[in-house]
């Protein structure tokens, strides 16, 4: 187990490496002028010139690389183009909001498609199917469109939630739920179909494996066969689906956090791309890169002590 | 491969019988055609205002209504399909290109080439999709045809492992049978070997990346990304419509109605597709507690029963005493297939004595372990079971509710199988499964259990049992995992125990070791064992009686002695013949060609009537009853006294 954390860590460096670097040539690789990009086509000679010195345009790529990487790796990614604040300090503040949407869209998800995925593949039949179908719709529903409707029917007919903006937490704990009940919600609908499909396929996977006939021919009862040994073994499958629902919510808050204006990582990455603030951009993606690697680890740890074989290997 | 159809061919053909993956494929296929075709569908020009017009509901001019400038809804939709589903269909092909090139070279090279594509495997998946997909938005200058293609780059990452796991099964498959040797070129290899094995997982995978990148791109396009803010395209459509949700939301329905509709039907596709392929297709082994009541089997003999319930080729009643152990009568096995109930065991008698050891012998396929499970009332779903009765060490379970048989099971009747490491539960160590089993089944404090568990232990021959205690099954040998199956076999001193190929999965060495500690169980415990085996030779040493299987029937019965002097059926003539003799190994005789008709196949009369030497005329026409060749000694053979009467099948028998 040791060993497989040590391996994952050590991979880890390379690979934040590589997505570092790319997201350095992010400015390389703009077809024209990344200054006149941010600045628009009117800019003047001189305010040309400044952003370069500022961007470090004016030196050669390389110098420019190693500058940006010493940086980085310091935890200096520079200051923002337009609102001209350390990236460092926009991403600190916008990382509590993303990561309370991703736990409580996790939690919410791992609760309720466990339970249902469970009770499909046990009972079968017509429960089995009605959930599945019901599943399949609520993975095909976009979390963009269904944010609005939530808002219109919760945030603007019956006004139970708001319909935009973040409380933090240490400000006003209920605030802070009450507004990430529907941008949550959002999330949550396929992230919660898509761990209840994984877990009702595991159950039956781990159904149909031979030692739950000794099991049953032991004379251990069937509650006790569902509860402990069914539900142990489909943990590990659905620890990886849990993991990757959870790194699906980066990819989701960047609509989301729009359509809320939620003040997160998603936001800010997309305010960076619209304003062509290229360090915020870069900045973002690495902390992106960073939590996918430590969800992995968690979920490399979280399989390892479910499994033995993987623990113990 | 059997048959005439690929598995992928019958996978398509059970796919396509279910009516969500119908509906579907309809919708699919009209997706398709209004995207090419769009200006012949669509009843306006999409971008044509009528401001006199606008909000209009559902109408019969506007199916589906008007929006802000008045617009019609429909011709919108039908415009903006197609630049999604240009971009969905430039994604998926991006991406599987790209897998399936990377995987084959990964899984066929091996070393560094694996390494590099597992690390690009490892990069790509590093940054959420979305988040890449935005930033190439920005970088790229809002073109779609490099956004879909970089989100193709993101999806081949799962098919290249994909295709990288099939190819270097492939590839180890390749050094057994060494197809490079017989001169076969690497494309051949590699189409004859790992297409067949991806194609349907890979067209899974395809339909599940429509489904995604027609998520993805309406997303982008709802923020203003990727496509010209002028086109009707999908996300757009949703965007304009909150624009208006308080006062209009109708807006937002049929949008949304054509996202998820479309987002499903690609998703269904992939999931039908799936659960018809046929590595997906595996039972429960959890009995139901409600057991199916099936029809008559279609494919039952047509043979007279005997109200005393020993048609099934039992020995005769007057052997039959008290102290039977074991006592099933006319048991039937059935399971519900495309062309009707079929049955896989029909109407089989057995029983055993106490302390008895019943040999249940036949090739796979025969019905024998069938025939076990359906003692023990573990016959997976749907099958069905149906006994004149079937009676364990008295009690007659073939009348009790499921939940008063579970109780019977582990205390009067025990099993153990024929994968010792597949029988234990991976998660739990030895010791845990064995107290778990003795606080079940004797109701045994912890302390006590484990103490209990160690005895076990060391009387199923385990030397360091605290070690084998602590040990999880992945840690255990084949014949190790088989003891500690046996010790928890018996934490609930069951009468009965039933081994099912108990030694098939085990080395040579060990095989023998295990037989022997069954037979100084049945010494100790007085426990009756029924072994079930394809390999008569196990029981010319251990068995006391012996009961032949062939196609769901016993079609030979009597005390071990008597069928392996004077074996009465052609077939258990030749599984004797078959018994490699240890002077004379791999000089085995091919005495049984062909193999054990299916049992939608069994014929009328005979059944081994088709691989038979001894056949005449007679043998085909009508089921074949008993013969009795000596007393206790019955076949199911027209030219049972016949056989019986040849020298022994086995020369090692002689010496007997
Ligand atoms: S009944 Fe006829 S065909 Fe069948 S085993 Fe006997 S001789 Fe052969």
């Amino acid at each position: 187990m040791a060993r497989l954390v040590v391996r994952r860590l050590l991979l880890a460096v390379p690979t934040l490496f590589v997505v570092a670097t790319f997201s350095f040539l992010l400015m390389q690789l703009v077809p024209g002028d990344p200054a006149l990009m941010i600045l628009g086509q009117n800019a003047t000679q001189s305010q040309i010139a400044d952003l370069h010195t500022q961007l470090g345009l004016d030196q050669p790529p390389m110098e420019q690389y190693v500058s940006w990487l010493g940086s980085a790796i310091t935890g200096d990614l520079g200051t923002s183009i337009i609102t001209g604040r350390s990236v460092v300090s926009s991403l600190s503040l916008a990382l509590p909001p993303t990561m309370s949407l991703a736990i409580l869209a996790t939690v919410v998800s791992l609760l309720l498609g466990v339970t249902f995925g469970m009770l499909g593949a046990v009972k079968g039949g017509w429960t089995d199917r009605a959930i599945q179908q019901v599943a399949g719709v609520g993975l095909a529903i976009p979390n963009f469109w269904v944010a609005y409707i939530l808002i219109l029917v919760f945030a603007l007919t019956f006004q139970l939630f708001p319909a935009t903006g973040y409380v933090p937490i240490n400000q006003d704990p209920v605030g802070w739920l009450k507004s990430l009940v529907l941008p949550v919600a959002s999330i949550a609908i396929a992230n919660t179909c898509q761990i209840l499909l994984q877990t009702r396929a595991s159950v039956l996977d781990v159904q149909s494996r031979d030692f739950i006939r000794t099991l049953q021919a032991t004379g251990i009862r069937r509650g006790a066969v569902l509860t402990k040994h069914v539900l142990r073994n489909a943990a590990i499958p659905v620890a990886v689906a849990t993991g990757i629902s959870f790194i699906g919510v980066f990819s989701g808050v960047v609509v989301i956090e729009a359509i809320f204006n939620t003040p997160g990582l998603g936001n800010l990455l997309l305010t960076g791309v619209q304003g062509a603030d290229f360090p915020v951009v870069q900045g973002t993606i690495v902390v992106f890169a960073i939590l996918v690697i430590l969800t992995n680890l968690a979920v490399d740890l979280a399989t390892g002590w479910l499994d033995p074989r993987v623990r113990l290997s | 491969m059997t048959g005439t159809r690929s598995p992928f061919r019958a996978a398509l053909g059970a796919m396509v019988r279910r009516p969500a993956v119908v509906v579907a494929l309809v919708w699919v296929g009209l997706l398709v055609l209004i995207s090419v075709f769009p200006d012949f569908f669509a009843p306006y020009d999409p971008l044509k205002q009528d401001l006199s017009a606008i909000f209009e509901p559902p109408s019969a001019t506007h199916w589906l209504g008007t929006d802000n400038l008045g617009r019609d809804i429909l011709s919108r939709l039908i415009f903006g399909s197609t630049g999604m589903l240009q971009g969905a269909v430039l994604t998926a092909v991006v991406a599987v290109v790209i897998g399936v090139v990377l995987g084959l070279v990964a899984g066929y090279f091996g070393g560094w080439a694996d390494s590099a594509v597992s690390f690009y495997v490892n990069v790509l998946l590093s940054v959420p999709g979305f988040v890449i997909i935005v930033t190439v938005a920005f970088i790229s200058g809002n073109n779609v045809v490099v956004i879909m293609a970089s989100l193709g780059v993101v999806f081949s990452s799962a098919i290249a492992r994909l295709v990288r796991g099939s190819t270097q099964a492939a590839r180890n498959l390749l050094y057994v049978d060494s197809a490079r040797v017989s001169g076969l070129s690497t494309p051949r290899i590699i189409t004859r070997h790992v297409f067949p094995n991806v194609t349907g997982p890979l067209i899974v995978q395809t339909f599940l990346f429509l489904a995604q990148a027609f998520l993805i791109l309406a997303s982008l396009s709802f923020l203003g990304l990727g496509f010209d803010p002028q086109s009707p395209d999908w996300g757009q459509l949703v965007q304009q419509a909150t624009q208006e949700i308080n006062d209009h939301p109708w807006l937002m329905v049929p949008i949304g109605a054509a996202l998820i509709f479309t987002v499903l039907a690609f998703n269904q596709l992939g999931a039908g597709l799936r659960e018809s392929l046929p590595q997906n297709r595996r039972e429960s082994m959890l009995v139901s507690d409600r057991p199916r009541v099936a029809p008559k089997p279609a494919n039952l003999a047509d043979r007279a029963l005997t109200p005393d319930g020993t048609s099934g080729l039992a020995a005769p009643r007057e052997l039959v005493d008290e102290d039977l152990a074991l006592d099933v009568r006319d048991l039937t096995v059935s399971f519900p297939q495309d062309a009707g109930e079929i049955a896989v065991v029909d109407t089989v008698s057995l029983h055993a004595k106490r302390g008895e050891v019943l040999g249940l012998v036949g090739e796979s396929g025969c019905g024998k372990s069938m025939t076990a499970l359906a003692v023990l009332g573990l016959v997976p779903a749907p099958g069905a079971v149906q006994a004149a009765s079937v009676s364990i060490a008295g009690h007659v379970v073939s009348s009790m509710s499921e939940k008063d048989r579970a109780r019977l099971r582990g205390r009067t009747i025990a099993m153990i199988g024929q994968e010792p490491m597949v029988a234990l539960d991976p998660c739990f160590t030895a010791g845990s499964a064995l107290v778990e089993a003795l606080r079940a089944n004797r109701g045994m404090s912890r302390s006590e259990a484990k103490a209990t568990a160690l005895e076990l232990l060391t009387k199923v021959g385990i030397a360091r049992p605290m070690a084998v205690f602590q040990s999880y099954p992945h840690q255990l040998s084949g014949g190790m995992a088989q003891r500690v199956a046996i010790a928890l076999a018996l934490t609930g001193k069951p009468e009965i125990l039933i081994a099912d190929e108990p030694t098939t999965a085990l080395d040579v060495t060990i095989q023998a070791e295990i037989l022997d500690l069954l037979l100084d169980l049945r010494d100790s415990e007085g426990m009756t064992i029924v072994l079930v085996t394809h390999d008569l030779g196990v029981l010319a040493d251990v068995g006391d009686r012996v009961a032949v299987m062939y196609a769901g029937e016993i079609i030979e019965t009597g005390t071990t002695a008597d069928v392996f002097a004077r074996p009465g059926h052609p077939y258990t003539r030749g599984l004797l013949a078959a018994v490699p003799d240890a002077a004379a190994e791999g000089d085995r005789l091919a005495a049984l060609p062909g193999r054990v008709p299916l049992p939608r196949d069994w014929p009328t009369g005979c059944r081994f009537a088709e691989r038979c030497a001894f056949r005449m005329p007679a043998c085909t026409q009508a089921p074949v009853d008993a013969t009795i060749v000596d007393a206790g000694h019955l076949s199911r053979c027209l030219a049972a006294r016949e056989v019986a009467a040849i020298s022994p099948a086995h020369p090692s028998t002689e010496e007997r």
